[in-house]
């Protein structure tokens, strides 16, 4: 089944390259704009032998990564902060609700005036797009603790401290792992979009080099390479979240007993 | 106040808890007085939604009473004691399932700031007392209820508690676990003689298990009667159960239950407090 399954999905994307290549070829759509599958794999070789493309690469994940390192870091200790602290929740909920929508687009501007085309203007943008959505899931999940267990713990004597760690901190962690998730598709994004848009070095300033500099199939190589990246970090976010909630039973499954 | 230590294990005086919400006043617990001694196994009975449970966790420091107090061996309650150890109906949700059995019996004792060795052996012969010494490794989830439950035991008896408050630990689970594990309290209070105040709602159980059963009355609640069950110490489920002075009993009980229901409550608290302990002073 797992097999058919996988030879399913490898013929569909095999079918979608063999489109991609048909298209422009038979006319359909001007290959100046639409280069077919071959061009496009050609140039993505072309950008895989140039050291410049490794490091625009390193420079997208660095500040991918250390965006989504601060807002996750943030985002759990406000979000459990503000669920502790008596009357934290009602007093800050209005203010979330407010500034949670905020494209973080709109903050280009800014992040632009205070740190021109570096990676601190990069990193804001993330920062900001990513904060929420572990914010508000960890919040989530801090109010899902069960009352039972909350109560089991005061029966024998945990602190504070130790009802954080032992009795909180594990029923948060699934949704803290959605909002991870969500967070680094997120950061991804408004990585790419500040570079792409601010300049600040990376895969996204390299696509409007591309661009601006008429290498059509230079920036579908780019952009595959983005797709793959994503594709990548989700994977990757999966698996960390099935190691990290082995007893949960959403990954676990139902046990016979 | 001074007979009150040494004689009784836990007393309990004067319990009144009211919860007050949204426009709501409700009175769980009117105004209970009794006692329970050192290593005695006490029954609590009543009809059902007559506050048992508020009693329970006001007695476990895990509620504060609207009035009067809860004393254990003469010291106020008015946090989760030390010396106290709760089990819950709720075994479910009352393990811990991100923690394996082994983490879940240890946790309470890490708190305690109990050596690793210690904890390890308090770990080890707990789980060797519930028949549960080779399931350390398991999740609680990958246990049967009863399994689960004999876990939430072993907990609490690593705790090396004095006092032992169950709260209906066996309603959730079937007819031939729960005999089982009734066997299991008793022969555990025998072995080790803690005190063991178990609430119930069930009358065959509550006279099986108690060597005294409290009776409640309905909601608001007090104490309908306390009987002294003088059926011998070793008792088992096939010949205890049939014997005339267990059917006397629990028809006894079951009488007093329904007089609860229809809310005629024969001023039982003074009576029974006169037998039992002598009036504070």
């Amino acid at each position: 089944m797992k097999g058919l399954n996988l030879a399913l999905g490898a013929a569909g994307l095999a079918a979608f390259l063999l489109l991609g290549e048909a298209v422009p070829r038979l006319g359909l759509v001007k290959d100046a704009y639409f280069p077919p599958t071959s061009r496009i794999a050609g140039a993505l070789g072309d950008e895989l032998a140039d050291s410049a493309f490794w490091t625009a690469l390193g420079d997208t994940l660095t500040g991918w990564a250390v965006g989504l390192a601060v807002a996750a870091c943030a985002g759990v200790v406000a979000g459990v902060v503000i669920s502790v602290v008596p009357y934290l929740r009602e007093a800050t909920a209005s203010t979330i609700e407010f500034l949670r929508p905020i494209p973080s687009v709109a903050l280009i501007p800014l992040a632009v005036l205070l740190y021109g085309t570096e990676l601190r203007s990069v990193l804001l943008l993330v920062v900001y797009a990513s904060f929420w959505q572990i914010l508000i899931q960890t919040l989530y999940g801090v109010q899902d603790v069960d009352p039972v267990a909350e109560e089991t713990a005061r029966s024998y004597g945990l602190g504070t401290w130790a009802r954080i760690r032992y009795v909180l901190w594990p029923t948060a962690l699934p949704y803290v792992m959605t909002g991870l998730r969500l967070a680094a598709a997120v950061a991804l994004i408004l990585t790419i979009t500040a570079e792409l848009v601010i300049g600040a070095p990376g895969l996204g300033a390299r696509i409007a080099v591309a661009q601006t500099s008429q290498a059509v199939p230079d920036m579908y190589a780019l952009i595959v390479v983005t797709g793959v990246l994503g594709l990548l970090i989700n994977v990757g976010a999966r698996s960390v979240e099935r190691r990290a909630l082995a007893w949960h039973q959403s990954v676990r499954g139902e046990v016979a007993v | 106040m001074t007979f009150v230590k040494g004689q009784g294990m836990l007393d309990v005086r004067g319990l009144k808890k009211v919860y007050e919400g949204s426009g709501r006043r409700v009175e769980a617990v009117r105004d209970l007085t009794f006692t329970v001694d050192a290593g005695e196994l006490v029954c609590l009975v009543g009809p059902s939604g007559c506050g048992k449970t508020t009693l329970l966790k006001c007695m476990g420091g895990l509620l504060t009473p609207t009035a009067g107090e809860v004393l254990l061996q003469g010291e106020r309650v008015t946090g989760p004691p030390p010396g106290m150890a709760f089990v819950f109906q709720e075994y479910g949700r009352s393990l811990f399932p991100w923690m394996r059995v082994g983490e879940n019996v240890e946790l309470p004792l890490k708190q305690k700031g109990l050596s690793r060795s210690r904890r390890r052996e308090l770990v080890a012969d707990a789980l060797r007392s519930v028949g549960l010494a080779d399931a350390a490794g398991a999740y609680p989830w990958q246990l049967s209820g009863g399994m689960q439950q004999r876990v939430a035991i072993a907990r609490a008896l690593a705790y090396e508690p004095q006092v032992l408050l169950m709260d209906e630990p066996f309603a959730a689970v079937d007819a031939q676990t729960r005999a089982d594990l009734e066997d299991l309290v008793r022969g555990l209070w025998r072995e080790r003689g803690i005190t063991i105040l178990f609430v119930t709602h069930d009358i065959d159980e509550a006279v099986y298990l108690g060597e005294r059963v409290v009776v409640l009355s309905a909601s608001p609640t007090v104490v309908q009667e306390q009987l002294k069950v003088d059926l011998p110490d070793d008792r088992d489920q096939l010949h205890t159960r049939v014997a005339p002075r267990f059917a006397e009993l629990r028809t006894h009980v079951y009488e007093q239950i329904q007089a609860a229901k229809r809310g005629t409550p024969r001023d039982a608290p003074e009576d029974a407090v006169k037998t039992d302990a002598p009036p504070p002073a």
